[in-house]
């Protein structure tokens, strides 16, 4: 019925959003940052927010004129990003508040604060623009039968992007990709093989393709989606998961829901494995170095005993006599020398015969 | 002058060692004939390569894979650019087994590196300047090409495929642009 939505590009972005009574929901969408996040509230349990996707942060009897008093709800974001976002991202949770400010809005029913057509998106890509920097949330291009789609548009790291990274279109429109000029050669390849355009770099040069089917289809340029070149074309109006649970009205206290241990429990394999790993590793270090320590202790205790109990004895013992040559073993340095002289030929023919004339060589 | 056995056992296995080492340079030159790339490729205007108007040059074709003029081997003319080898990147170059490839490869950008990865057929690539080089390859196979100068930010993605097939299967369409 009445609704309200913010929408936040990241966890560290506010977002506020106005509403006027009576409103029976209130969501909450992130389209920037793309890991699954959580938001514990005031008004219900901890809830998780999947990128692209509105998620209901309170649905239920209309919310009445001054509620809760400020006209607030309070909120934490818990951001859980993988091994590989952790390097560049900002974790732990973010304190934050809604602001869901008063009734000045005469009859208005939706309000939203940002753009819609990002916060509808709905399409989960999975992490496919986990590292792509110029994607910005799916382009609405619906109702045309043609879309222009321009390859070699800047990306924050040089002209390796398609511009829009993203668009929906409605079924049976033809994506026609236009190559700028800009970076070198580029080409378009769908991620599942159902089209693929040449490697060319003139600018002017086009590809298209005619989208049927509803679905996401994710494309890249091949020698440039290390640098993140990727994009995706949404046919019809396909929609992610998410966002539907009920997980029953919280209560207050959960805004506190601060769950600190997140740092220290992994959340995916690799890192069971990396807390395995280093842990048996620790423990066996640790056994070693303790095992060195008590052996060194108790030949310390041993050899002081020792001092102690010979210490008064005078003891006269007979000097060795040590000759010279004995010090000196011929047999030895021999073995030496020829040693080094085997492992150096040896080295020397591995590295020139088998490593440089093996294969194919250079003639001229 | 009275000189320890050892020392002279450790003079004479230094004196093997190093005429062993000229003599394997020397025979590496002479009976596989082992070259280097010299600078017989010539230079190229490297803005010329950048736009692509091979027909303005007489050192340069458009990169793909010809006959040779004099009827024998084959001639392989390569453009590296960031990051991506053309042909050799979206495509892979197929030559001939037994038969001479001289190799044609220049750069349209910045600095790159061609080598067939586990031989020594090894080059820098340099803007402005073309590197020749003869190669026969004596069996079939295939070798992955990367590029072994930085060049930027792709550098690491910059790789490519040449396949050598039989004379029977090889098939010199011509490279023409790809």
């Amino acid at each position: 019925m009445y609704s309200v939505h913010a929408t936040s590009r990241t966890h560290a972005e506010d977002a506020s959003a106005t509403y006027s009574p009576p409103c029976t929901s209130i969501a909450y969408a992130q389209t920037g940052a793309s890991a699954t996040s959580e938001i514990a509230t005031n008004v219900r349990g901890v809830i998780s927010v999947l990128p692209g996707v509105l998620s209901e942060i309170y649905s239920g009897q209309p919310i009445p004129t001054g509620w809760e008093g400020d006209s607030f709800i309070n909120y934490v974001w818990t951001y859980r990003p993988s091994m590989a976002q952790k390097r560049d991202r900002r974790t732990g949770p973010t304190r934050r508040r809604v602001l869901i400010a008063g009734a000045a809005a005469a009859g208005g029913t939706v309000l939203g604060s940002a753009a819609p057509a990002a916060a509808q998106s709905g399409a989960d890509f999975d992490g496919w623009f986990d590292d792509v920097s110029n994607y910005d949330g799916v382009v609405d291009r619906t109702g045309q039968s043609e879309v222009t789609v321009e390859v070699g548009v800047e990306n924050g790291d040089g002209p390796y992007g398609f511009g829009p990274a993203s668009v929906r279109v409605d079924p049976g429109t033809t994506v026609t990709w236009e190559w700028t000029g800009q970076g070198g050669s580029h080409n378009v390849i769908a991620e599942e093989g159902s089209y693929e355009s040449e490697l060319v770099a003139e600018a002017g040069h086009t590809f298209s393709h005619t989208f049927e089917e509803a679905g996401v289809s994710t494309y890249f340029c091949q020698p440039h989606r290390a640098l993140g070149m990727k994009g995706a074309v949404v046919v019809g109006d396909v929609s992610g998961g998410g966002g539907s649970g009920s997980s029953g009205g919280g209560d207050g206290g959960g805004s506190e829901a601060e769950s600190g241990g997140s740092l220290f429990v992994p959340t995916d394999f690799t890192g069971w494995f990396a807390l395995l790993f280093g842990g048996i590793m620790g423990l066996a270090v640790a056994g070693v170095l303790g095992n060195e320590a008590r052996i060194a202790y108790r030949d310390h205790a041993n050899a002081e005993e020792a001092y102690v109990r010979d210490a008064p004895v005078e003891a006269v013992e007979e000097e060795t006599e040590v000759e010279l040559d004995e010090e000196y073993d011929p047999v030895g340095t021999a073995a030496l020398v020829v040693g080094y002289f085997v492992l150096i030929s040896a080295l020397w023919a591995f590295m020139y015969f088998v490593e440089y004339i093996g294969g194919p060589t250079i003639t001229g | 002058m009275h000189v320890h056995r050892f020392e002279k056992l450790w003079f004479g296995a230094s004196l093997v060692l190093i005429v062993a080492f000229i003599g394997t340079i020397v025979y590496g030159a002479i009976g596989p004939g082992v070259a280097m790339v010299g600078d017989d490729g010539g230079t190229i205007n490297a803005a010329t390569v950048a736009d692509g108007n091979f027909e303005r040059t007489d050192n340069f074709r458009s990169p793909g894979v010809y006959e040779s003029p004099d009827g024998n081997g084959v001639d392989v003319y390569i453009v590296a650019r960031q990051y991506l080898f053309n042909p050799g990147t979206a495509q892979p170059i197929e030559v001939p087994r037994g038969e001479e490839v001289t190799f044609h490869v220049t750069s349209a950008d910045v600095t790159h590196g061609f080598n067939l990865a586990g031989t020594n057929v090894n080059t820098m690539v340099i803007p402005g300047q073309v590197s020749q080089f003869d190669v026969t390859f004596d069996e079939t196979g295939e070798y992955g090409i990367v590029c072994h100068e930085y060049c930027g930010s792709g550098h690491h993605t910059m790789a490519g495929q040449l396949h050598v097939v039989q004379q029977s299967q090889f098939d010199a369409t011509a490279g023409g642009d790809n």
